[in-house]
């Protein structure tokens, strides 16, 4: 029975190269201090591990063999005192230099604690056949399915034995503290264990993600009761870890690239093959690539993340990347590009998306001049679809970034909206910062108060670019000379309005204007009057 | 890449028992050994015996209590005895074997070790030079992610400016944090690491100070340790824009060099490397005005009113010039306040190229007029953006963007400045930086007579 459950001893658990991405076995470095480091900077209360403790009778249980020694001693029978004094101080020692855990391993047969220095390594194994339950206590606060400062607690029941008298509750400072040779004993024999491991001691956070995974995975669901808080769990991170987003290996010491990647570079273990840059934008840049799995093309815009300021602001930083990924994968519109994957490789985040045979219309008219009008009159109903689909939704979506950079017209004239970066829910849009560019944001976005209306104000001040072919003055309203006996005229400056209240009010009334004008197609006049200049009484009167 | 400098391992020595705990030691002993004297009367030989004990327990104290260490680029050598149990007996550790370094109680510098151990080392036992050595060799060699958030604000407390004394406090690292999350955004490039060097060699990369889209920031400092900020601009030289956007900078910095104003950061020289443009500026040790604001709250009017004649005498030269410079982009965060002095530091060479670039800004518009946004910046511009800067270091608040700014400071005659300044309309706000300084001048002697009276 001990054979297959237990190896202690230098050497076994070996060929555990940490680098190895086997998906049948992980192996984490773990270390108590900077747990507890990480949960006492986030104001974290642990989980109520510290409750349950370690009751003094399990931690003193290591001094019954020094007793009994004493006791022999005292008694006389030195023949036998001393060459076991010998023997458990030497044990004890061995033990004491290395008292928690250097590392867990996880795989197929069961849960490995091992102990590595430079010189040495043991490790220990709890089988998978042992464990009767496995319970997840959530941080004081946190909900069910976080697993930052809880801790999960595998029960092992073994076959009874001499050892079986009471149930030994072990977590990690019991294992530091009491060290030695009894704590060891008893995770080796007793019968009943309770192993606690919290989950904040990885090393690596984004192993702390693998290791319930890799857990729940091995387990068998039929064995035994689910704990619902660990079902919750393992259900939280089946959907996070889709996306394999923190998988990238945080301690990559180095960056492995310097500069841009490479043409036949593979990218994501070799799935996406790059074939060229397309572009270099002002945060990101952009590849084409070839998408060997599902042999498509498709375009990849990578961000550099910032590394030198430490792991949150690298997280910060990531975190609007990723508040991109997750804004497009909740988009279903033939208008807007269409999200495939996103990913952190060698610390840049990768979005994938489809790539799409067209130009933008920036492009185009540097190319060849000022669109036509039937042409600008597709793009802008187009457009218009696009934003009420957007300012539609349940929690409506504003893209703070209308312009003809981010519009695309594809080669059989449909119309596509790139570039959610800056996008944002109109719920969470409480922070203040602004972010676009000058010519086409409206003016209460330039004041952090960006609403619906300021994408519409963001289209009016496109199309005006797209049917003059240059681009219009920031914090003016659209008319001008040559817009003037345009029939489209009309509706830009209704769109291009300062004053939210004069601006066309959402998307679906800008779209039945179009449809007016372009019903009578001999366009309307109406406005002579330059309003250049006019909107500094407008602001003024607005702050009123 | 690889020059003398980087091969030379770093010498870093730490001391458990301060100077003043070993005088301690021997005045207790000279204490207890007279008591003994005066109680027992011993004989001439005894006495010598404790005068060895007197000289020899310290000095034994002394040179044990001493942790030498040495930083190389593969790892940290840790020579002293007092580590062997901590450190499991390996006293050579590599780089990579670090899980985190963090300091605990504003007291130990801590490094913990992926494979077990850790190397608690004492703040007060480093004297100023090696506790800078200690963190210069971190930012080289270390991973920036293992370092802990208060380590990284410590990094920038002893590099940039502050005393020693309140580095650790937790408002000064809750300050870093906040500017550190402030200045370092997604790249579309690599940017230069912490020991990196240029110039073959001749500058080495400290720290960076800030990244985002396509510039970023350095501390950097030569062979003969002179500290300099490095300004990097990536675009690669491929299309035409950003041909032109190359041509502005090289422009730009011949322009900057030429001034000379004590106010002034002085533009030391610009280069290419690696098709990266390179702008090498003075190093100005100091907090910036925003930082200081964070710091201490919002100022008090007589300052505000010596700060509003430096800046607008500043102004005042470089708008004196010919040609006449508008600095476009002057914000509380361009400004240092080192020992009652300010110094402009930005010129937004890069950052201004950037946005003309893209045509994307971000986060300064409460410092920009609107004629601004329109393409039509003038001196007057700039006149605008001091209005807001008096505002924010009067108020501690970004001042609304494009609308008037109105405080209420409590001195009248301020408020009409910042207001007179912050006028949306540019024929209607105050004419040069003239009139502030001599505004600011005649306030500053009514304030100086009111205290001498």
């Amino acid at each position: 029975m001990s054979q297959s459950r237990l190896g202690l001893g230098p050497g076994l658990g070996l060929g555990l190269d940490p680098s190895q991405s086997d998906e049948s076995m992980c192996d984490m470095t773990v270390n108590p201090h900077v747990g507890k480091e990480r949960g006492k900077k986030s104001g974290r209360v642990g989980g109520d591990h510290s409750k349950r403790g370690i009751d003094t009778l399990n931690r003193s249980i290591g001094l019954v063999p020094w007793l009994v020694l004493l006791v022999l001693w005292i008694n006389g029978i030195n023949s036998v005192v001393i060459p076991l004094f010998i023997a458990m101080s030497i044990v004890q020692l061995c033990l004491q230099t290395n008292a928690h855990p250097t590392n867990i391993i996880v795989d197929a047969l069961g849960l490995s604690l091992a102990w590595r220095s430079q010189t040495d390594q043991y490790s220990l194994r709890l089988a998978w056949s042992d464990l009767k339950q496995v319970e997840f206590v959530p941080a004081i606060g946190a909900a069910c399915d976080d697993p930052a400062g809880g801790v999960l607690v595998l029960s092992y029941q073994r076959p009874k034995n001499l050892f079986s008298s009471w149930p030994i509750y072990l977590d990690f400072d019991s294992l530091a503290q009491s060290g030695g040779l009894m704590t060891l004993w008893r995770l080796v024999v007793d019968a009943r264990l309770q192993l606690a491991i919290p989950l904040d001691i990885f090393t690596l956070e984004s192993d702390m993600e693998r290791f319930v995974r890799f857990v729940g995975k091995h387990l068998a669901a039929d064995r035994f009761d689910w704990d619902p808080a660990f079902a919750a769990l393992i259900g939280g991170q089946a959907q996070v870890s889709y996306t394999r987003m923190w998988l990238d290996d945080m301690s990559s010491f180095r960056r492995r690239r310097e500069g841009a990647l490479p043409e036949a570079a593979l990218v994501l273990d070799g799935r996406y093959r790059i074939e060229g840059q397309i572009a270099r934008g002002g945060q990101a840049r952009v590849y084409r690539a070839w998408d060997l799995i599902e042999s498509t093309s498709v375009v990849l815009k990578e961000f550099v993340l910032p590394v030198d300021a430490g792991v949150e602001t690298r997280g910060r930083s990531f975190a609007s990347v990723k508040n991109e990924a997750l804004l497009l994968a909740s988009l279903n519109h033939p208008g807007i590009v269409r999200l495939l994957d996103h990913f952190v490789e060698d610390h840049r985040a990768y979005l994938v998306m489809q790539d799409l045979p067209g130009r933008s219309i920036k492009q185009i008219v540097e190319e060849s001049g000022p669109l036509s009008h039937d042409m600008v009159v597709s793009i802008a109903k187009q457009m218009l679809g696009i934003l009420a689909y957007l300012h539609g939704l349940p929690s409506p979506i504003v893209h703070r970034d209308i312009s003809p950079d981010n519009i695309m017209v594809t080669d059989d004239g449909r119309v596509v909206l790139l570039d959610f970066n800056v996008a944002l829910t109109l719920e969470s849009n409480s922070t203040r910062t602004v972010v676009g560019k000058h010519n086409y944001m409206a003016p209460e976005q330039f004041k952090g108060r960006a609403n619906c209306q300021s994408d519409l104000y963001g289209l009016g001040a496109t199309l005006a670019f797209a049917i003059t072919g240059c681009a219009p003055k920031a914090l003016t309203q659209s008319t001008g000379a040559i817009l003037h006996d345009l029939p489209l005229s009309r509706l830009i400056a209704d769109l291009t309005a300062l004053d939210c209240a004069e601006r066309c009010c959402d998307a679906n009334a800008a779209e039945m204007l179009l449809d007016d004008i372009t019903s009578d197609a001999t366009g309307d006049d109406g406005l002579d009057q330059t309003l250049d200049g006019g909107w500094i009484k407008l602001l003024a009167s607005e702050s009123h | 890449m690889s020059s003398a400098l980087q091969a030379a391992p770093y010498r870093v020595s730490v001391r458990f028992l301060s100077y003043r705990a070993m005088i301690g030691v021997a005045l207790s002993l000279i204490f207890c050994s007279i008591l003994v004297r005066v109680a027992f009367g011993q004989a001439a030989f005894e006495l010598v015996g404790i005068l060895m004990a007197i000289i020899g327990i310290p000095l034994v104290l002394f040179f044990c209590s001493r942790c030498n260490l040495a930083l190389n680029d593969q790892k940290i050598i840790v020579r002293s005895r007092l580590y062997e149990s901590m450190l499991y007996g390996r006293k050579e550790r590599s780089w990579q074997d670090i899980a985190c370094i963090r300091l605990r109680n504003a007291r130990f510098l801590i490094f913990d070790f992926k494979s077990g151990g850790m190397l608690p080392l004492p703040l007060d036992g480093f004297d100023s030079a090696n506790l800078e050595q200690i963190f210069w060799a971190i930012s080289r060699f270390a991973d920036p992610l293992t370092l802990n958030p208060d380590v990284l604000a410590m990094q920038r407390t002893i590099f940039i400016g502050g005393a020693k004394q309140d580095s650790c406090t937790q408002i000064f690292t809750q300050m870093w944090l906040d500017s550190m999350s402030q200045s370092f955004e997604v790249t579309n490039f690599v940017p230069l690491k912490g020991g990196q060097t240029l110039r073959d060699g001749q500058l080495s990369v400290m720290m960076p100070l800030a990244s985002g889209g396509m510039s970023s920031v350095y501390l950097v400092r030569d062979r003969d340790d002179r500290r300099m900020v490095l300004k990097e601009l990536a675009v690669s030289g491929v299309g035409e824009s950003e041909a032109k956007m190359h041509d502005l900078f090289c422009r730009e910095a011949t322009l900057l060099a030429r001034l000379a104003h004590p106010n002034i950061v002085a533009v030391l020289d610009h280069f290419v490397e690696n098709d990266r443009d390179y702008l090498l500026l003075d190093f100005v040790k100091g907090l910036n005005l925003r930082q200081h604001v964070m710091l201490y709250g919002s100022m008090k009017s007589p300052q505000i009113w010596k700060i509003a004649s430096v800046v607008a005498d500043i102004l005042d030269y470089l708008h004196g010039l010919s040609p006449q410079i508008v600095h476009r982009d002057l914000t509380p965060d361009n400004l240092i306040f080192a020992d009652g002095k300010i110094t402009l530091i930005d010129f937004g060479a890069a950052s201004d190229y950037v946005s003309g670039l893209t045509g994307t800004m971000i986060g300064k518009q409460c410092y920009i007029p609107p004629e601004q946004f329109q393409g039509h910046a003038t001196t007057k511009s700039d006149l605008y953006a001091l209005g807001c800067t008096l505002y924010f270091i009067a108020t501690g608040k970004d001042p609304e963007p494009i609308e008037q700014s109105m405080p209420e400071t409590g001195d009248r005659l301020l408020d009409l400045l910042i207001a007179d300044l912050t006028v949306l309309d540019p024929d209607q706000r105050l004419a040069d930086a003239r009139t502030v300084i001599n505004r600011a001048r005649s306030r500053v002697a009514k304030i100086a007579e009111v205290v001498s009276v």
